[in-house]
């Protein structure tokens, strides 16, 4: 079928069987490999995406749910001020040893931050709890989310969730 | 039924009844939700092993739409956790809304709906327990017309629900009753948004106290949820806290009806043991609200 939507604002036109998978397309048709995957059934947030402004796992949205619909990767959230100013908290406390769960969590965060600009620890728990970071960085990133340092014993991996 | 290799057709109906219409024309669709049960089973080019056709109940706006009267709250079967959650935040019961805030995760909640999550016909989904204590009916629509089942007859055996050739569920509907003490628990095998594997809703109401109404109601035991009138009618009228004798005396004859199945992970007797410790906590601790 072939499918019109818009992907970080720019109009796309794909041709696709209606069962495929939104992170194929991003990475395979669009080249937009910022989007991850990992576990490939909603369970683990590597692939999370905007879709008509709701945080969605890419893995789960089929191709015949596209038509008309406009769809935020990473790398158009990268383009926001909101992201600037995340991505340098995150660099103080330098989260993310590997990176892997990096633009899911980034987009979970940007969405919760859209709606509360200053969210508690336990927020901020709550917005990422269906983001797997497999390296366990949590404390970092909460740390970095919340514009602050980690204290030194708390990063240790995979200490607290 | 579809053969491998089938190509997979999907029908986006936008009013219900058109929606109905196709389904009555194609009995063998799978209908389609938000997905979450079903997308990781499509395969990208064949449904192998079920229908080749789909019909994607998303477009249909009577599907998403929730309607509040006086002593109910209606919800259409197809919108989405999140969407139920936000807009009946201080009307929702508060039992059935802490169990919709704990199923998956955000973005999975974005996507699911009530709807599925009912007629994916697994009983200890979370929603079940909690409309199974609060009485909740399900409004069931086909081409020749509409009927309501309460959920306690909704799931006639192991996942399978009373839906017939070309009938959907079209809304879910919640009484809404005052309540001095609502919870509900559930127990998961692993921490990463995992199935739950047992959970349980108590409800309680009392006056000057003395119980007036208790429900409750434990799904993951078998293949359906259990709930006993029975019992709930033995603590009602008793007086507030409840002595060491009631308390034991209910928790015997839960012990007596309960019938768990031992299943991949779980045995019967770990079942038995925890759903018994989760209606003690329940009973023991309504007095406590009631100070
Ligand atoms: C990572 C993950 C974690 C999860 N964790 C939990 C959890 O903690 N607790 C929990 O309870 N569930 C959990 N689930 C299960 C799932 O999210 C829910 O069951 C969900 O509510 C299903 O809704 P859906 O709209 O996605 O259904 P779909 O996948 O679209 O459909 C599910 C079934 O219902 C049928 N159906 C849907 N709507 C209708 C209708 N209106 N009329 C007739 N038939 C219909 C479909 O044909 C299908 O058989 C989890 C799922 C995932 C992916
Ligand atoms: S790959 Fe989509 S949630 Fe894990
Ligand atoms: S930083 Fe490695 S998975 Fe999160």
């Amino acid at each position: 079928m072939k499918i019109n939507f818009l992907v970080n604002k720019r109009p796309v036109t794909i041709n696709s069987s209606p069962g495929r998978r939104l992170v194929d397309i991003l990475r395979i048709d669009l080249g937009l490999t910022g989007t991850k995957e990992g576990c490939g059934e909603g369970r683990c947030g590597s692939c999370l995406v905007l879709m008509n402004g709701n945080l969605v796992n890419s893995c789960l949205i089929s191709a015949f749910k596209l038509p008309d619909a406009e769809i935020v990767t990473i790398e158009g959230y990268a383009q926001s001020k909101e992201y600037a100013n995340l991505k340098q908290a995150l660099e103080v406390t330098g989260a993310f040893p590997c990176g892997f769960c990096s633009s899911g969590i980034i987009m979970a965060t940007g969405n919760l931050l859209a709606e509360n600009s200053s969210p508690t620890a336990a927020e901020i728990r709550e917005a990422l709890s269906g983001n797997v970071c497999r390296c366990g960085d949590y404390d970092n990133i909460i740390a970095g989310i919340r514009g602050g340092a980690a204290k030194p014993q708390s990063r240790r991996y995979g200490k607290t969730r | 039924m579809a053969k491998p290799g089938d190509l997979l057709r999907v029908l986006r109906p936008k009013s219900v009844n058109g929606l109905l219409r196709l389904y009555a024309k194609n009995p063998d669709a799978l209908l389609f939700a938000g997905g979450t049960e079903r997308a990781t089973r499509l395969k990208p080019d064949s449904v192998s092993a079920e229908s080749k056709i789909v019909i994607y109940l998303g477009k249909v706006e009577e599907l998403s739409r929730i309607r509040r009267s006086q002593r109910y709250l209606e919800i259409g079967s197809c919108l989405p956790i999140s969407r139920i959650v936000s807009i009946g935040r201080h009307i929702l019961p508060e039992a059935l809304s802490t169990a919709l805030r704990s199923i998956a995760n955000p973005a999975v909640r974005n996507l699911a709906t009530l709807g599925g999550n009912i007629c994916a016909a697994i009983p200890n989904n979370d929603s079940i327990a909690p409309l199974y204590a609060i009485d909740g009916q399900l409004e069931i629509r086909s081409l020749s017309g509409s009927r309501w089942v309460p959920i306690s007859r909704f799931f006639p055996g192991a996942g399978e629900t009373v839906l017939k050739e070309g009938e959907i569920l079209f809304r879910i509907r919640i009484p809404l009753e005052e309540w001095d003490y609502q919870v509900f628990r559930k127990v998961s095998g692993s921490h990463i948004c995992s199935h739950p594997l047992l959970n349980f809703c108590g409800l309680a109401r009392f006056s000057k106290g003395i119980l007036e109404t208790v429900r409750f109601a434990l799904g993951g035991l078998n293949n359906t949820v259990f709930r006993s009138l029975e019992l709930e009618s033995r603590l009602e009228g008793k007086t507030l806290p409840l002595s060491e004798k009631e308390v034991e005396s209910l928790l015997a004859g839960a012990d007596e009806l309960l019938e768990p199945l031992t299943d991949s992970s779980f045995s019967a007797a770990y079942k038995r043991a925890t759903g018994l410790r989760l209606l003690r906590w329940f009973i023991e601790n309504i007095h406590r609200e009631n100070r």
